[in-house]
């Protein structure tokens, strides 16, 4: 019994399920059948309960632990929170026990309920909406715009840093028109050689965008091979020490003859 | 073919149509008179016989550039599986209007008590909301649309690999070529621009720097991340600055512990082997990007994100770097390099360090590399290179499965 | 033009123009108390996330457990889900340890990161699908595609840099730094603008 607990059983045993797992993964490129959705559940789960743990151990329960030390006379600040986050949890609790079931006419108790629980979700809904808001102007929009608007567009600069501020500024800007612009319905009022110019910068801007977009699935490539060439040197030395990997290598220099 | 035009755009829509196929606008009680649409309109977009247009300029041609203009397709796949959609019931989403005259309009009541329009009986029946219509219009919707009165035909979808197909000829070639060991010839990864000032930006940090670190990847990307966290961890951890690390992902702080630990194992040796661990705390903070103001009030020498998405490096520089101003590094997988070229050029970021290129530049420039990480180094560097020889000769069977059909795809 | 009658949440629009205020506010000088409510609102949103995540798992659970009393389709797979969900979660909860319980651990080395580290590493696969369907000359943009990804490649390929001229590392940092960070600019700031008018949309309660 000492032995199954040992430290060494363990990790060999973590080893091994971890490796089988990623094979029943690995096997959904062969199509969706039980043995992936099986790996899949499984891996929903776990993930699911370990971030479960963690939530409740980080946060949850310190804050309900001080809140429940804190005097709410003395200090109802402390319990505000608490309350609305209590208020939260049972008014969705409500809401999911309630699916999938016919509802009577609601209730008074149900629509009240429902009432008080939406202010705490809506004002964090509005608390995230302005705080995204708020920080694409002040973090992307306003930087970056003025940014490209002061681009070295500068005649005393040397020829190449010009062109490369010029190519950048007229890219820039073609690849906004062509996202911002529906050339057939905003410009049809327009006289036609503003029309033929957005159309012009627009077609640049596509075509900017194309050879990004190629450039971005270059990268993120690189990206996924690192995972891929990543996952099977972890496995490929996690089986050797396991001793795996010594079996594999003597099968094959006995199927190779080598 | 008879027309009616809208009299807020001014496009042509079948006699008969209750609302504007391009606008929406309300066409009923409306009658101006029907007009023979010019003979050039119902002609396909992008032919260069239309007023206007020439090979030189295609871009003048009417309907050249649509709003659904993207160079990817719908395949039939994606298309069949919305037949599998359940029938949605009558309270349904919105006022969707067919294609140029293709469709009578398809009204759609939004809410009950939206009920139906009080148009003559030459109007549009209300229909039912069916996954075939739903199939139709979404058929319609992304594809281009085509001025022509006759059938219309749909651009054959493009041919796709059988997945499995793929695996044999990219996952194999891979792994059996790392097996074995069969050279390349020698190379070094691209310096890409950023990494140098990186290494300068935490090389300039005194003694004792207070540097926040967000931890923004968890074991999915840890493949990748690990490979170039690990030298900037371990440069952040020689200059003896004080660390306060985030996470926003409830698996980022025990995937940050183990890279720490191993760290310290591979820099401390003697610590580890006599047992000494030194653990790294990481706070978990749930509520994503509404939390992240917050940590905007402690004010920092750096602030590091390791991220593997360049959505975590971007979110920082929103909500926390206009806050206290701290200069921000970012520490991403190369497929989040390229979206934050801009930022790098701004000036926002003071350095970038992306993919197992920058692991191998910055551990150049600290000057000493860990055997573990060596081996895993010139894995990847190996392994980029068949990578790359596989995936060219998959773009070129996708050529010539191209060429041998004959067909031009997606217009 | 008929549009359908929209029903404004008065009360959103009201919280939201109150929050954008205090952030507004917070965020400049000189308004020590717009950043302290906003300081207060940002730790209690930590809670509310917490319990919003919290949530997001109970829904999870409530899912799978009507699937398997009504006994549809995968019910097998759902119980397994559940039984996992509340293994894990008990090995958690129920140690004094808590999130750093051996169990745990064990579980987050054995199943959770190389379950997710394999699944992401499936991604390789569908990308070269993906480069063999799209990266082609005669799709509509295939040769621009074509050609950024070429550039890419060859510049962070080790021995196809071995074989290039010197001055090439250069041109490849100067095509990433310049055209395509322009297009990517582009990119950003209409992504940008189009965050803001949804934000605008909620506001005018027209989303």
């Amino acid at each position: 019994m000492d032995k199954l607990l040992s430290p060494e059983w363990v990790n060999a045993a973590g080893v091994w399920v971890g490796f089988v797992f990623t094979l029943l993964i690995f096997s959904a490129i062969f199509g969706d059948h039980l043995l992936a959705r099986f790996a899949q559940y499984v891996l929903v789960g776990a993930g699911l309960g370990y971030a479960l743990v963690v939530t409740w151990h980080s946060i949850l329960a310190l804050e309900f632990v001080a809140a429940l030390r804190a005097d709410p006379q003395a200090a109802s600040w402390e319990w505000t929170p608490v309350v609305l986050a209590a208020i939260l949890a049972v008014a969705g609790l409500e809401r999911i026990f309630a699916q999938g079931r016919p509802q009577p006419a609601a209730r008074r108790w149900r629509r009240a309920l429902r009432t008080l629980g939406a202010m705490p979700a809506l004002t964090m809904v509005a608390l995230g909406v302005a705080v995204a808001a708020v920080g694409a102007i002040q973090g992307t929009l306003a930087p970056q715009f003025l940014h490209t608007a002061r681009s070295s567009l500068q005649w005393e600069s040397e020829p190449t840093v010009f062109v490369t501020g010029a190519l950048t500024l007229l890219l820039t800007t073609a690849a906004l028109t062509f996202f911002v612009l529906d050339v057939d319905r905003h410009l049809q009022q327009q006289p036609g050689w503003v029309q033929r110019l957005g159309r012009g910068w627009a077609w640049i801007g596509q075509r900017a965008v194309w050879l990004a977009a190629g450039a971005l699935f270059a990268r993120l490539f690189a990206a996924r091979l690192t995972l891929f060439i990543a996952e099977l040197t972890r496995w490929l030395a996690q089986l050797q020490a396991a001793g795996i990997g010594a079996a594999f290598a003597d099968w094959w220099r006995m199927i190779t003859g080598a | 073919m008879a027309a009616i035009l809208c009299p807020h755009c001014g496009t042509p829509n079948r006699t008969g149509s209750n609302f504007c196929n391009r606008c929406g606008a309300d066409l009923r009680g409306e009658s101006p008179p029907p007009v023979e649409p010019p003979a050039a309109a119902s002609a396909a977009p992008g032919d260069a016989a239309t007023e206007g247009a020439s090979p030189a300029q295609p871009w003048l041609a009417p309907g050249f550039l649509g709003a659904d203009d993207v160079p990817f397709a719908d395949d039939e796949e994606e298309l069949a599986a919305l037949d599998a959609l359940p029938t949605l019931p009558a309270p349904a989403a919105r006022l969707v209007s067919g294609v140029q005259g293709l469709l009578d309009p398809i009204r759609v009541a939004a809410m009950p008590q939206d009920d139906a329009p009080t148009g003559d009986a030459a109007g549009a029946p209300e229909l039912p909301f069916s996954a075939e219509q739903l199939r139709r219009v979404r058929a319609l919707l992304v594809e281009e649309p085509v001025l022509a009165s006759g059938p219309t035909s749909r651009p054959a979808p493009a041919r796709s690999l059988w997945l499995p197909a793929i695996f044999l000829i990219f996952g194999l070639s891979v792994t059996l070529l790392l097996w074995s060991g069969w050279p390349l010839p020698a190379g070094a990864p691209m310096l890409w621009q950023g990494v140098e000032d990186a290494f300068a930006a935490v090389d300039r940090l005194p003694q004792g720097a207070r540097v926040q670190l967000l931890w923004a990847y968890d074991p999915a990307t840890a493949g990748e991340m690990e490979l170039v966290t690990a030298p900037v961890l371990r440069h952040l951890l020689a200059r003896n600055v004080t660390l306060d690390v985030v996470s926003l992902l409830p698996n980022g702080p025990a995937t940050a512990r183990r890279v720490f630990a191993t760290v310290e194992a591979e820099r401390l040796p003697d610590l580890s082997a006599i047992g000494v661990r030194r653990t790294l705390d990481v706070r978990f903070l749930p509520g994503g990007v509404t939390v992240l103001p917050l940590l905007g009030t402690a004010s920092a020498d750096l602030a590091v994100v390791f991220g593997a998405q360049a959505e975590d490096v971007q979110q920082w520089l929103e909500q926390v770097a206009p806050v206290n101003r701290a200069p921000v590094l970012a520490v991403t997988s190369a497929g989040a390099d390229p979206p934050l070229r801009p930022f790098l050029e701004s000036g926002q970021l003071v350095g970038l360090v992306s993919g197992y290129d920058g692991a191998y530049h910055y551990y150049e420039l600290l000057g000493e590399t860990p055997p573990a990480a060596v081996r895993s180094l010139r894995t990847q560097v190996a392994g980029q290179g068949y990578g790359a020889l596989a995936i060219l000769a998959i773009i070129v069977l996708g050529n010539l499965a191209a060429l041998l059909t004959g067909r031009r795809q997606d217009g | 033009m008929a549009s359908p009658p929209v029903r404004t949440n008065w009360l959103f629009v009201i919280l939201l123009v109150a929050a954008l205020a205090f952030v507004v506010l917070g965020r400049l000088p000189g308004w020590p108390g717009f950043s302290t409510v906003t300081r207060t609102g940002y730790t209690w949103a930590i809670l509310l996330g917490g319990v919003a995540l919290l949530l997001g798992v109970v829904n999870v659970l409530w899912l799978h457990i009507r699937r398997i009393a009504l006994g549809q389709r995968d019910w097998g797979l759902s119980l397994v889900l559940v039984a996992v969900l509340v293994a894990v979660a008990s090995s958690g909860l129920l140690s004094p340890a808590g999130a750093a319980s051996p169990l745990l651990e064990w579980i987050f080395d054995a199943v959770i990161a190389p379950g997710q580290a394999a699944l992401f590493a499936l991604l390789v696969f569908f990308m070269a699908a993906a480069a063999f369907q799209y990266l082609r000359i005669g799709r509509r943009g295939g040769a621009w595609l074509l050609a950024g990804f070429l550039v890419i490649l060859a510049a962070q390929t080790p021995f196809v840099t071995a074989w290039l001229p010197p001055g090439s590392a250069d041109a490849a940092n100067w095509f990433l730094n310049a055209p395509v960070m322009a297009a990517l600019r582009g990119v950003l700031l209409g992504g940008s603008l189009a965050l803001l008018v949804v934000g605008l949309r909620l506001l005018l309660g027209r989303p």
